[in-house]
C-alpha cells in the first residue's frame, strides 16, 4: 500500500503506527495465517516479559528459579515456541503466580470460562 | 511521563461512563423553589439542619429537596451521589476537550518515523523482508505497546541503551540478529532505522543514520506551522 498522506509536499514526520500497520497487512491470507499461529506463543511471551519486567528479574534470575537455564526463557519470550503445561507450571510458580489451564465456551464476545489451577 | 497517568485517569473516567454508577444530583434547587441565603454565608452563623425543621423566622423555607444542610450535619456521601457541577465536569468538560478513545489505546504508541518525502524507512525495511520474517519482527515491535510508565522499557534482552536516549529493540529471528533504533517522544516511540546485523557491535554508521532521522523528527515537530498565502480576491489592494 503506497503512502497516502494528507499534504504530500510537507507530510508529518509521525508516520503510521505500528497496529496500524498490523491490521492492515492482515488482509494478506498468508500474513494472517502466521499471525494467527503465532498469537497464542505471543501472547504468552508477552505476559512473561512485562511480569518479568514489573518483578525485576533478569532472565538468568528467572532460570534459576525455574531450575532451567536462560536459553528456556528466550524460547518462551521469543514468542515462536509452544510452551508444555509443566514448564507453564514452573514459571508461574517462578513469577509469585498460579499456572491455569481450562476451556472457553460460548461466543468469544460472551465467553464461559472452566479452569483449573495446574 | 504525565501522558501515561492522563491517559489512565482518563480511560477510567470513560469505563465509569460506559457503566455509570446511578447518579443522584443534590444540591439543585427546583426552579421555582425560593431560595434561602445559603447556611455558610448565614449570618446569624446557625447552622441550618434541614431535619431539625427549624427555621429562623423571616426566611422562606428552601425546598426539601434542594435543602442545603451545613457541613456539620451533611451525611457521608453515599457512593454515586454527586453536586450538579461535579456531574457536569465529569460528563461534559472532559469530552469537550478530550473526546472518548477507546480503552484499548495503550499510553505509549509505537510508530514509524515518516521521511520528507513521504517514505518510513523501517515499514520499508520490513516490507523487503518474506512474509514470515515480517509478521514475527512486527510481532516483536508492537510489544512496545505494552509500555507505561511502571515499565518504562522493555526489559534487557529485548531493549537496551545505546546513547543518551536512543534505544534499540533487539529482535531476531531464528539466528538473524536484527536491531530497530528508536527514541520516545512524549508519548510516541518512533522507530527511525531497521537493520540486520552483522557484525559484532553496532556500526557507526546506523546510529548516525538514526541520530540524523531524529534530529529531523524533531526540526518538523517543532516547525511553525505554514501560512496559506492571502488570497488575492475582488477586495484585495
Amino acid at each position: 500500500m503506497p503512502n497516502q498522506t494528507k499534504h504530500p509536499h510537507n507530510p508529518s514526520p509521525i508516520g503510521t503506527s505500528v497496529t496500524e500497520d498490523i491490521r492492515t497487512s492482515l488482509e494478506d491470507a498468508e500474513i494472517r495465517s502466521e499471525h494467527e499461529r503465532l498469537a497464542p506463543f505471543e501472547a504468552l511471551a508477552r505476559l512473561v516479559i512485562m511480569r518479568r519486567a514489573a518483578l525485576g528479574l533478569s532472565q538468568e534470575e528467572l532460570a534459576t528459579r525455574m531450575h532451567t537455564t536462560a536459553s528456556a526463557i528466550s524460547r518462551i519470550e521469543s514468542g515462536t515456541h509452544a510452551t508444555n503445561a509443566r514448564t507453564l507450571t514452573r514459571l508461574a510458580h517462578a513469577l509469585d503466580a498460579r499456572a491455569v489451564l481450562g476451556f472457553e465456551y460460548g461466543p468469544p464476545t460472551k465467553p464461559q470460562r472452566e479452569l483449573v489451577v495446574l | 511521563m504525565a501522558y501515561a497517568q492522563d491517559h489512565r485517569r482518563r480511560a477510567q473516567t470513560f469505563s465509569s461512563l460506559a457503566n455509570p454508577a446511578p447518579i443522584v444530583l443534590s444540591g439543585c434547587e427546583r426552579p421555582g423553589a425560593p431560595r434561602g441565603p445559603r447556611p455558610d454565608t448565614d449570618p446569624t452563623g446557625a447552622a441550618v439542619a434541614s431535619d431539625s425543621g427549624q427555621n429562623p423566622p423571616g426566611r422562606p423555607r428552601t425546598a426539601p429537596t434542594g435543602a442545603r444542610i451545613a457541613d456539620e450535619a451533611r451525611p457521608a456521601t453515599p457512593e454515586g451521589i454527586c453536586s450538579v457541577r461535579e456531574w457536569w465536569e465529569r460528563v461534559f468538560v472532559w469530552s469537550a476537550s478530550h473526546p472518548p478513545r477507546g480503552n484499548d489505546m495503550p499510553p505509549f504508541h509505537a510508530v514509524y518515523y515518516r521521511a520528507p518525502d513521504g517514505t518510513e524507512p523501517v515499514r520499508d525495511f520490513l516490507l523487503s523482508l518474506d512474509k514470515k520474517r515480517r509478521v514475527s519482527l512486527r510481532n516483536q515491535i508492537a510489544r512496545l505497546n505494552l509500555l507505561s510508565d511502571e515499565i518504562p522499557h522493555l526489559p534487557f534482552p529485548h531493549s537496551s541503551q545505546v546513547e543518551g536516549e536512543l534505544r534499540e529493540l533487539r529482535c531476531h529471528y531464528g539466528a538473524e540478529h536484527y536491531r530497530v533504533l528508536y527514541r520516545r517522544s512524549e508519548s510516541l516511540l518512533v522507530l527511525l532505522h531497521a537493520f540486520r546485523k552483522t557484525t559484532k557491535q553496532l556500526p557507526t554508521s546506523d546510529i548516525a543514520t538514526a541520530t540524523t532521522r531524529r534530529q529531523d523528527f524533531q526540526a518538523r515537530m517543532n516547525a511553525k506551522p505554514r501560512r496559506r498565502p492571502r488570497a488575492a480576491g475582488h477586495d484585495a489592494p
